[in-house]
């Protein structure tokens, strides 16, 4: 079928008019201070951090450790290193984190099932990023909880 | 018999789809690029605009089985891909929030097929119907992630935080899948209106129920996994 004019012009409207709303709203988010270009704030010194895991049961590794510009999730793979603990984590494409599956403790796997998860609090609150979105400043305390649902 | 599978020309584009969505969702998995350096701040909390995912992939996948092949494909096609990409990539407990949620974009597509919508006129509708269609998906999952806990208290308030964690995902599912709308079916409409000709898609009538069954199954599926 062929289209008048006037036709076409109606149908470019239709597809204009929604992209200049979401141009004019992108721009209205930037003037209003909503939208910004800076980058997230991040700790850029060195950090000295108290990590603790709660396996349950009041079995709790602890330890301080000491990195420079890094995360909830560094500093776990630090203690990984140090032969303590070995971790199994997940890349999930949906939150574009990473997410920690299993951590096995003296010899003992402490895995997330349909009942357990691993979650982590910074000085006692929880993060709604991922652990490696989340950077740590000087003296936080990173706790890592085994939750039952 | 395997010549007889291939013959079927339903058959022959079902597969070759999943076999796209397949290898296209597993290929490019870890191998996104960084978001840009765009934040948005709202209710008090800063975060990146733009989270990339594969979403764009799989939902292209449940249109296009929608308007080309109609009936069981709807449903069957976008879920072949998650199930294969899923044993290799991983998934959790989401997944029939997730499945259903790309069931109910193939339903929308067959809808836009079904009601003749692929004309050039009708392209401000098929991108309406996608952004529809994310829109749904993104209320369905992430209500279904609030559901399951993670974090969210089963408040107002808790929907209200998890819903705004969602929205570097939602932005871009709008803007990936909107982009990847224009570049697939806007062609599918030209050659339609070209003459060349799409496959028969009419279904049974049973068929149509079925495709239609499907989803709201497991949509009730994925509450009462949640629940129980």
């Amino acid at each position: 079928m062929e289209l008048n004019s006037k036709q076409k012009i109606i149908i470019a409207l239709k597809l204009l008019i929604p992209l200049l709303i979401v141009v004019l709203l992108f721009l209205g988010g930037i003037s209003a201070g909503v939208i910004t270009f800076e980058p997230e704030k991040w700790s850029n010194g060195k950090a000295t951090a108290i990590l603790k895991i709660d396996f349950g049961n009041n079995n709790i590794y602890s330890k301080k450790i000491v990195l420079i510009n890094a995360t909830v999730f560094d500093f776990l793979l630090e203690a990984e290193k140090t032969g303590d603990i070995k971790i199994e984590t997940t890349y999930w494409e949906s939150f574009g984190s990473y997410v920690v599956d299993s951590i096995t403790y003296q010899n003992k796997k402490y895995a997330s099932d349909a009942n357990h998860y691993w979650a982590f609090y910074i000085n006692g609150e929880a993060s709604m990023k991922g652990a490696d979105k989340v950077y740590i400043e000087n003296n936080d305390l990173i706790e890592w909880r085994f939750v039952e649902f | 018999m395997i010549k007889d599978i291939f013959s079927n020309k339903r058959i022959t584009l079902a597969i070759l789809l999943i076999a796209i969505g397949s290898i296209v969702r597993v290929l490019l998995h870890n191998n996104l690029p960084a978001g840009p350096s765009i934040y948005i701040t709202v209710n008090g909390i800063t975060q990146p605009m733009f989270m990339l995912d594969l979403f764009f992939i799989v939902a292209i996948i449940s249109l296009l089985s929608g308007i080309l092949l109609g009936g069981y494909y709807t449903f069957i096609v976008p879920i072949s891909v998650m199930i294969i990409t899923d044993l290799i990539i991983g998934n959790n407990w989401i997944l029939l929030f997730t499945w259903s949620g790309f069931a109910i974009l193939g339903i929308i597509g067959y809808l836009l097929k079904a009601k003749n919508n692929l004309t050039i006129e009708r392209i401000p509708r098929i991108l309406g119907a996608g952004v529809a269609g994310i829109l749904l998906y993104d209320i369905w999952t992430n209500f279904g992630v609030w559901l399951q806990g993670f974090g969210y208290a089963h408040t107002f308030q808790g929907l209200t935080l998890c819903y705004t964690m969602a929205l570097p995902f939602i932005f871009w599912h709008l803007l990936s899948t909107t982009i990847a709308i224009s570049v697939v079916v806007i062609p599918i409409v030209y050659l339609k209106e070209h003459k060349i000709s799409l496959p028969d898609v009419s279904a049974h009538p049973f068929e149509k129920k079925t495709a239609i069954m499907i989803p709201a199954i497991l949509m009730i599926l994925a509450i009462i996994s949640v629940l129980v």
